[in-house]
């Protein structure tokens, strides 16, 4: 455990460090850390976690904090690094369609450089404002564009990571297609900074939409709602998004289909008219027709207001997931005012307001179902892993994390299984 | 070996020096001999074999179809060849989530084959489709000409059941998607066969694009190929596929196949442009002006379906027509970013002319991912030490032009002593901690990847004592 004073000192001689009063604000769980540090390039950070690692502490990396509340509760928060100095553009090759940049950089600040150029990155995780890069990849963040372009593994190609020695290390690299060595990116995304802290990111880009336009459409039932997404599903459109709002979400709407589109014109019409149609088909013979679609200029805002839906209104937040074709079922089981917001075509469902004992019981009714509670009371946490029971994989797991982060300083407690 | 035959049956087990002789190698240019070789049946084999394996101190190599070019099935420290050819059935589709559970020896081609009716395929499709196996493909993170816009084997691999040195049986991921916890599919997907061996794998199916259209652009020059291939993409163009093809090859695969390409080419690109019919028609518009502004001589499309079929086929069996130039080849398999293409080729070509060796290009050009081909005589001595030392410099061009070593292929034994070009004593540091995960005893496919002269390598989990042709087993 860090004694605040001597260690504080040999803290900031590295970087600067938060003032006294600042220190709550970094508070993980409720437990304040003893320091929070300031690095400003990876060497910092390699730093700092050479002195954690000679002082036993327990490290917590934080990016925009936006995901703070994810895990379970940590066993100790001794030293917290911030990694919003980490903020440089390393390079970026818009004729290669990557980019690479440091941790702290914020997913607005990258996705302005990359629109001057007509690309972007596609992944449009919950509270983008503040997302940084690394705490991105570290959480393994996603939003309705998933269901064209994948999640953070599909588009990290290359990484820089401090491992527990406080060494840099890097694995994958800046090309689009590589098999040099172990593919280290797959196993640090997701992995909430407990095998290390990431300063650097290579992505593949992709080109901006020529033009979008989104379809909304609105059904009573859930039942003809979600007929309509496997409709969609078997049609192969290359839909940009498809999102599934429960009545509780929809603000009087019903069960409310939001369906991104995108392509050049010929091919955007094209495509509202086969949504148009699939969408009408599915409506019941006693039910008008509800569509509507809103062209390009005014439907961004309404998808970055979707990608946060919920998130500041609600302590608790749930993600369940299942087999695509079954989330259907798990829809149908939540209660009938659930407010849940749905990536309709990939199978993940956030739930809001609704605690462990209600969504347990509804994910055991879908085969191959998942649920975490992605932001929750610290009374849920005491109830349980907030990442649901470990399985036969598990063990492996932690000798990932043993091999890893042999001493346990990154984020003790906080992933699953209590690695 | 007694034991190994209770486990696989007789006929599945062989020992004979000459039986052996056919598997000391893949299609890379390092051998190696097996001390037995035995094709399994089920995972439940793969787990007997390995358990006899673990308890006699054997090392244990997974092998496909053998169709690798990186050594990467080739057992360097003699042991075990377990081939998992025998095991090439689709277990199961399930349309509605799109995804197939398979075998690892299926076939690629055979998946895409059998799903076809249902309007469906599987996306990588690496040039040796026709025999190369799923398994393989997992443990080489196989790519393929419509990786571009579709991605890699990685990005196709939902879940896997595998058998681990311990000799555990295990599954790993499946259909849900964000399970909590490491991503040790995507760990494992790419290691190479180091890790652990396949008995089954979740892969996700595509839907087959409604419209399909196939473009022939002929250059003067390689040079202005690589151009247009840059331009494409810098546009923000995304083709299923762009491969190109240079003069040489484009000679050896007209006498070959007659697929009309035009002698005096300097090179072409196949450039296919799939999707819905309007985009796809808006995407060939852009497309012919594109190359017209980039300086090709031509755009011809293959207008039925007989044609394309017929340049597919030319451009996935070229490699087969340069035997036509010279009796061996050597295939390099590297990676530079798209905007490096010209310069790196121009480089390329340099090294090749003052090594006085003939090469052919044919490669997947719009992921950057050249396969500089060297054309050359084994017979003549000394020539493949030459062969390989050019090769080498190929690798260093594209590494300084910021590219990688492998994009498809690997680095088994073919690339082990080249992985300090790109990853530091600590990178790889980081790298042999997953390693001891799942494969501390250098167990499964050992003296691969890393850089350890595997002349000597220090890998060796054999028993002292322990020998595989002595009778007591």
């Amino acid at each position: 455990m860090i004694a605040t004073g001597a260690h504080a000192l040999a803290v900031g001689a590295i970087c600067p460090v938060a003032a006294e009063d600042e220190r709550p604000r970094y508070a993980v769980d409720g437990q304040v850390p003893a320091v929070v540090a300031f690095p400003r390039a990876p060497e910092e950070v390699g730093r700092l976690v050479a002195l954690a690692g000679e002082h036993g502490w327990a490290v917590t990396p934080w990016g925009g904090g936006t995901h703070m509340a994810l895990g379970d509760r940590p066993r100790r928060v001794d030293l917290v690094i911030c990694t919003t100095g980490l903020a440089d553009l390393v390079e970026y090759q818009p004729a290669n369609l990557t980019c690479t940049v440091q941790a702290g950089v914020r997913l607005p600040d990258l996705q302005r450089v990359l629109r001057e150029q007509g690309q972007m990155l596609p992944l449009d995780p919950p509270k983008p404002e503040q997302a940084t890069v690394g705490g991105l990849i570290a959480c393994n963040s996603s939003g309705p564009a998933r269901a064209r372009y994948g999640t953070c593994r599909d588009v990290l190609i290359g990484i820089q990571v401090v491992n527990d020695a406080g060494t840099l290390t890097r694995a994958g690299g800046r090309v689009v297609k590589n098999v040099t060595g172990y593919d280290l990116c797959k196993l640090y995304t997701g992995s909430l900074g407990t095998l290390g802290i990431i300063t650097e990111a290579t992505f593949k880009v992709w080109p901006l939409r020529e033009r979008e336009s989104t379809v909304l459409a609105s059904y009573r039932e859930l039942a003809p709602a979600w007929e309509t997404v496997r409709a969609l599903f078997r049609a192969g459109l290359p839909v940009h998004a498809c999102e599934l709002l429960l009545p509780s979400a929809s603000e009087g709407r019903g069960y409310l289909l939001a369906i991104r589109l995108g392509g050049g014109q010929a091919s955007l019409n094209r495509q509202k008219a086969d949504v148009t149609t699939i969408c009408s088909a599915g409506f019941p013979p006693q039910q008008t027709r509800a569509i509507e679609i809103v062209e390009g200029d005014t439907a961004p805002d309404f998808w970055q207001s979707l990608a946060s839906y919920g998130w500041a209104e609600h302590d608790l937040v749930a993600r369940v997931s299942a087999p695509p074709a079954s989330l259907g079922q798990l829809l149908a089981a939540l209660p009938r005012d659930a407010i849940a917001v749905a990536h309709a075509l990939s199978g993940v469902a956030y739930v809001y307001g609704l605690g462990r004992s209600v969504l347990a019981d509804v994910v055991a009714q879908v085969q191959n179902a998942c649920l975490v509670l992605e932001q929750c009371s610290p009374w849920e946490k005491a109830q349980g892993s907030v990442w649901g029971p470990v399985g036969p994989e598990f063990a492996l797991m932690r000798r990932v994390k043993e091999q890893f982060d042999p001493r346990g300083i990154f984020n003790p407690g906080r992933f699953v299984g209590g690695l | 070996m007694a034991l190994l035959r209770t486990v696989a049956g007789t006929a599945n087990v062989l020992d004979h020096p000459t039986d052996l002789l056919v598997y000391d190698g893949d299609g890379a240019a390092d051998k190696g001999q097996p001390d037995v070789v035995v094709f399994a049946d089920s995972a439940e084999q793969v787990q007997g074999i390995v358990r006899i394996a673990l308890e006699h101190g054997q090392p244990v190599t997974a092998r496909g179809a053998g169709t690798g070019l990186s050594g990467g099935a080739v057992t360097s420290q003699g042991g075990i060849l377990l081939i998992t050819t025998h095991m090439h059935r689709l277990l199961e589709v399930d349309q509605e989530n799109r995804t197939a559970l398979v075998e690892p020896g299926l076939v690629n081609v055979e998946l895409s084959n059998q799903v076809a009716d249902l309007g469906l395929f599987y996306a990588p499709d690496p040039s040796s489709q026709k025999s190369c196996t799923l398994g393989g493909n997992v443990a080489e993170n196989s790519g393929g000409p419509h990786c571009l816009a579709l991605g890699m084997t990685t990005n196709h691999v939902l879940g896997l059941n595998v058998v681990l040195p311990n000799g555990e049986a295990l599954e790993l991921g499946g259909p849900t998607p964000d399970r909590p916890g490491y991503d040790l599919v995507g760990a494992l997907v790419g290691s190479e066969g180091t890790l652990a061996i396949t008995t089954r794998i979740c892969v996700r199916l595509t839907r087959k694009p409604e419209a399909v259209r196939t473009f022939l652009v002929v250059f003067e020059t390689i040079a202005q190929a690589s151009q247009a291939v840059s331009g494409i993409i810098a546009a923000g163009m995304m083709p299923a596929a762009m491969e190109m093809i240079d003069r040489l090859v484009v000679q050896a695969v007209e006498a070959a196949f007659h697929v009309g390409f035009p002698a005096s080419a300097g090179a072409v690109l196949i450039v296919e442009l799939d999707g819905l019919t309007e985009a796809v028609e808006d995407d060939s518009l852009r497309l012919r002006q594109l190359c017209r502004e980039l300086g090709a001589a031509e755009v011809r499309e293959a207008v039925e379906e007989s044609e394309r079929t017929r340049l597919w086929q030319a451009r996935k069996e070229a490699f087969g027509a340069l035997g036509r130039i010279a009796p061996n080849y050597y295939i390099v398999d590297t990676v530079v970013p798209r905007s490096q293409l010209m310069n790196v080729m121009q480089q390329v070509t340099a090294t090749a002319e003052e090594y006085q060796l003939q090469l052919g290009n044919v490669f997947h050009a719009g992921d950057g991912n050249l396969h500089p081909n060297i054309l050359f005589d084994a017979r003549q001595p000394g020539m493949l030490e030459r062969v390989l030392e050019c090769g080498k410099k190929f690798v260093e061009i594209c590494v300084a032009a910021g590219g990688s070593l492998s994009g498809e292929h690997g680095i088994g034994l073919e690339k082990q002593e080249f992985m300090p070009l790109v990853f530091n004593e600590d990178d790889l540091a980081q790298m042999r901690r997953l390693k001891r995960v799942f494969n501390p005893d250098h167990f499964f496919n050992p003296c691969k990847i890393f850089p350890n002269g595997h002349a000597t390598c220090a890998e060796v989990p054999r028993r002292p004592g322990s020998d595989l042709a002595a009778a007591a087993w």
